[in-house]
């Protein structure tokens, strides 16, 4: 039943992005092109669309990360500042070393230290702006030669990331529905104190996602820095909300328990053609916004009724209990 | 007024997805008299309470407050006309002071130039007067957690007091109280009598409802059984009532060989409040652990399980000292534990029932790779929910939707597909229906017969007299009597329980 009860959500995001697609194909025919939906409308997404993955498996634990834009913007500016003083290996390696020690950060405090999730990466999303700024004193860090590949390189004809995308999805995919690592992080995110006292060592599984969502950011780093060449110390400041508003869209609950990994890939799809068929179609950025913002609420409204639809087919079928006893 | 009927209820029906919690109740209350409800817990005693303030709609009958047909869809409704209750687990809000608390949702008000402001002069006014009717002293000014169990009573009554009512519901008043505190709390009953008020009191203690009672009504599994006055009755002839069978033949006990010892803790202490516990469980015994509400009996086993830190003693297995640090290393040794709060520690309630029972050794059931083997799941919940005899269509179904005592068996099942040799369970009987703690009884006795050691802890001494072969005794924290099959009663188990309490209370 809440296989079904997923499938006709997804179903409903589904229909919702098609009638985008098809509706803006209409209106600007330029944007059915192999190149721009490749080279502009995925392309453009695939940061958002690769962090929202481990965000689901937060979301999914009732957590949340704040920080992740901030600790892309950090890892991708220690890593070019190494790479430009050292070498390209330097480079990579502090650029990983800094999402997860960014990840681990958050990961012990909301685990170990029980500090809600929301506050602590309130708290590490300043942090990391501040470090970044620091180091940088404000100024632009620079492409080197491996983030030029992970950014610009393509494979058969598709740019790399997206091959990176389409793996990382998959494997996400599978992590969540398919694995005792997935079951675990449902069970925690419906009831944390249960989950405990089943003796799943809930504080290692929370630490492990923060981290993994801290290496994700970090492989994302390395493609923004390729993709625009230089960066900044506040170019994530909007990431943050946008990687949310992905997960959300695609039917996550923000409480926790409920969600899948397939909403949160349509859901980047539907932020992905709004964004490329919005500025194709000449629309202004702040109309843009307010649409996406409308779609957003159009997708939560569909959720609470197709959630509402379930929860009645639940009632009616409790009397079956009652017949057998 | 006097002897009106003030409070009248009819043919109450009240049903919960797979209970019936109440099937037709009748009750009638006069003013100035003291009216007992009595039955077994589970019984419907306070689910019918909870009908009457509001708290749930019936499905049918009619409730009747001083003459008028009322349908409250709120305490606070009920509040206003004229019926308080005084729940079991005090209703107070731990963070607002006394006064506050009293006057929560209906606070006296002042007209403050163009504002609407709260008059705490009027209140503290009214509130002082209030106490010095139940002549008793409480400063209405601190918070209320930091009030003994006796006081948030006294401040239950006082809340009361500040509506007009006139009708008093007493949801089993004493359950936690000490000997002295109950005296007092008899006094302040015999003076609201005698000012006119009516009140129901809920108990299921015999002493009690002889000693301040004037009527009593009898319900057992939901059904209307009797109403008579106390003077006409006596105990036996109320317990007959509530049990409705001869009281031998209500626990499943078979006798079983007891084999050499299985478990021993020796000099155990968790991380300040369980101190210096020593004992042992045998080989197919039920061992009891009685006490009052917070005399350590779950801090000690969920400490024990890993499930909170210990700070001395040790713990043998089978003769060898074994080494706890988390539950997992307790589930290792065959030491399983089954919470007493279901809903919050014991399952996961969203989840189906098959998940739920494969959640403490999802790690067996996957590939090298860490994908879950659903078959295999399927199996392993399905052959123990037909062991347990769960009813439930199929286990994929939701353990929200189940009964109390379903979820009580998924909670059962679980714990025994880990396949333990001690398997610790605490208040397995709480909160499920007459039928279904039968069969959980009789499932429990099953169990030792397969050679499997049992704790219990209950609260319901008759449950621990008529499953344990031997029964511990906790207070405060630490072991004050044990007793064996032959020679536990309640009484002596009580006296125990209380004994240095009352003396200091």
């Amino acid at each position: 039943m809440k296989e079904k009860f997923k499938f006709t959500f997804n179903l409903a995001l589904l229909v919702i992005w098609a009638v985008l697609f098809a509706g803006i194909a209409v209106k600007a025919p330029g944007f059915l092109s192999y190149n721009y939906i490749v080279n502009v409308m995925l392309r453009n997404i695939v940061e958002i669309g690769m962090v929202a993955l481990p965000m689901t498996l937060i979301i999914i634990t009732g957590g949340i990360d704040l920080s992740v834009g901030n600790t892309m913007v950090l890892a991708a500016m220690l890593g070019g500042m190494a790479a430009a003083k050292a070498s390209d290996i330097a480079g990579v390696l502090v650029t990983l070393l800094t999402g997860a020690v960014c990840g681990l950060l958050n990961g012990v405090l909301i685990a170990k230290a029980k500090i809600s999730a929301m506050v602590t990466t309130l708290a590490s999303m300043f942090l990391y702006l501040g470090m970044a700024r620091g180091v940088s004193h404000g100024d632009s860090v620079y492409s080197y030669t491996f983030s030029e590949y992970m950014g610009t390189m393509s494979f058969l004809g598709i740019p790399l990331q997206i091959w990176l995308y389409v793996l990382l999805a998959l494997c996400f995919t599978v992590l969540l529905k398919k694995t005792a690592f997935g079951r675990k992080l449902y069970s925690i995110g419906l009831n944390p104190h249960a989950t405990k006292y089943a003796g799943v060592n809930t504080e290692k599984i929370l630490v492990i996602i923060y981290v993994l969502c801290g290496m994700i950011c970090a492989l994302v780093a390395f493609i923004f820095l390729g993709r625009f060449t230089s960066v900044k110390y506040d170019a994530g400041t909007n990431f943050n909300l946008k990687v949310i508003t992905v997960v959300v869209l695609g039917g996550t609950s923000i409480n926790g328990g409920i969600g899948d990994m397939k909403g949160t890939i349509i859901g980047t799809l539907i932020i992905a053609t709004l964004n490329s068929g919005l500025t194709v179609l000449n629309i202004p950025i702040d109309v843009q916004t307010i649409v996406q913002g409308a779609v957003l609420i159009i997708a939560l409204i569909s959720y609470a009724v197709v959630n509402n639809r379930a929860r009645k087919k639940r009632i009616i079928k409790v009397e079956a209990p009652d017949a057998l006893s | 007024m006097e002897n009106a009927t003030i409070l009248r209820l009819q043919d109450i029906v009240k049903t919960f997805p797979g209970v019936k919690a109440l099937g037709g109740i009748n009750f009638n209350l006069k003013s100035g008299e003291v009216h007992a409800i009595c039955g077994e817990n589970g019984a419907g005693k306070s689910t019918l309470m909870k009908v009457v303030c509001g708290v749930y709609r019936p499905d049918s009958g009619s409730i009747e407050v001083n003459g008028k047909k009322e349908s409250f869809s709120n305490p606070m409704e009920a509040y206003r006309k004229g019926v308080s209750i005084i729940f079991q687990e005090t209703s107070l809000f731990e963070e607002m002071t006394v006064l506050e608390n009293l006057f929560l949702g209906h606070e006296i008000t002042k007209k403050a130039g163009p504002f609407t402001v709260i008059d705490y002069r009027a209140m503290t006014i009214r509130a002082e007067e209030i106490f010095r009717r139940l002549s008793t002293q409480i400063d209405l000014h601190v918070q209320i957690k930091a009030l003994g169990m006796a006081q948030k009573q006294m401040v239950e009554i006082a809340k009361a007091l500040t509506f007009d009512a006139n009708i008093i519901i007493f949801d089993e008043p004493t359950a936690s109280l000490t000997q002295r505190e109950v005296t007092a709390l008899f006094a302040i009953i015999r003076s609201l009598k005698a000012e006119g008020f009516g009140i129901v009191y809920i108990s299921h203690r015999m002493e009690e409802i002889f000693e301040i009672c004037d009527r009593v009504t009898v319900i057992r599994d939901g059904q209307y059984i009797s109403t008579k006055f106390t003077s006409d009755t006596d105990k036996d002839e109320l317990v007959a009532d509530m049990v409705g069978r001869k009281m031998g033949s209500y626990y499943p006990k078979t006798e079983t060989e007891i084999g050499d010892t299985l478990f021993r803790a020796e000099h155990y202490y968790d991380s300040g409040f369980v101190t210096d516990i020593s004992f042992y469980a045998r080989r197919g015994e039920i061992l009891g652990f009685a006490g009052l509400a917070g005399a350590g009996r779950t801090e000690l086993m969920e400490s024990i399980c890993g499930l909170a830190p210990r700070t001395a003693g040790r713990l043998f297995m089978a003769g060898n000292e074994i080494e706890v640090q988390s539950y997992k290393d307790a589930m290792a040794r065959g030491i399983v534990y089954v919470s007493e709060d279901r809903g919050k520690y014991g399952l996961i309630a969203d989840m189906s029932i098959e998940n739920n029972i494969a959640l403490p050794q999802l790690d067996k059931l996957v590939n090298k790779f860490d994908i879950l083997n659903t078959e295999r799941e399927k199996e392993l919940a399905g052959r123990y929910m037909t062991d347990v005899g769960i009813k439930a269509p199929d286990g994929e179904f939701l353990v929200t939707n189940l009964s109390g005592g379903n979820q009580q068996k998924v909670a059962v099942s679980r714990a025994l597909a880990l396949k333990p040799e001690l398997l610790i369970l605490d208040e397995p009987t709480r909160g499920v229906d007459v039928n279904a703690k039968a069969e959980i009884h009789k499932i429990i006795s099953g169990l030792t017969q397969q050679g499997l050691t049992i704790i219990m802890i209950s609260s319901e001494l008759p449950e621990l007299i008529g499953m344990c072969d031997r029964i511990y005794v906790m207070k405060d924290g630490a072991l004050a009597g044990c007793f064996d099959r032959g020679e536990a009663t309640q009484e002596k188990i009580l006296s125990v329980a209380l004994e240095t309490k009352s003396a200091a209370g």
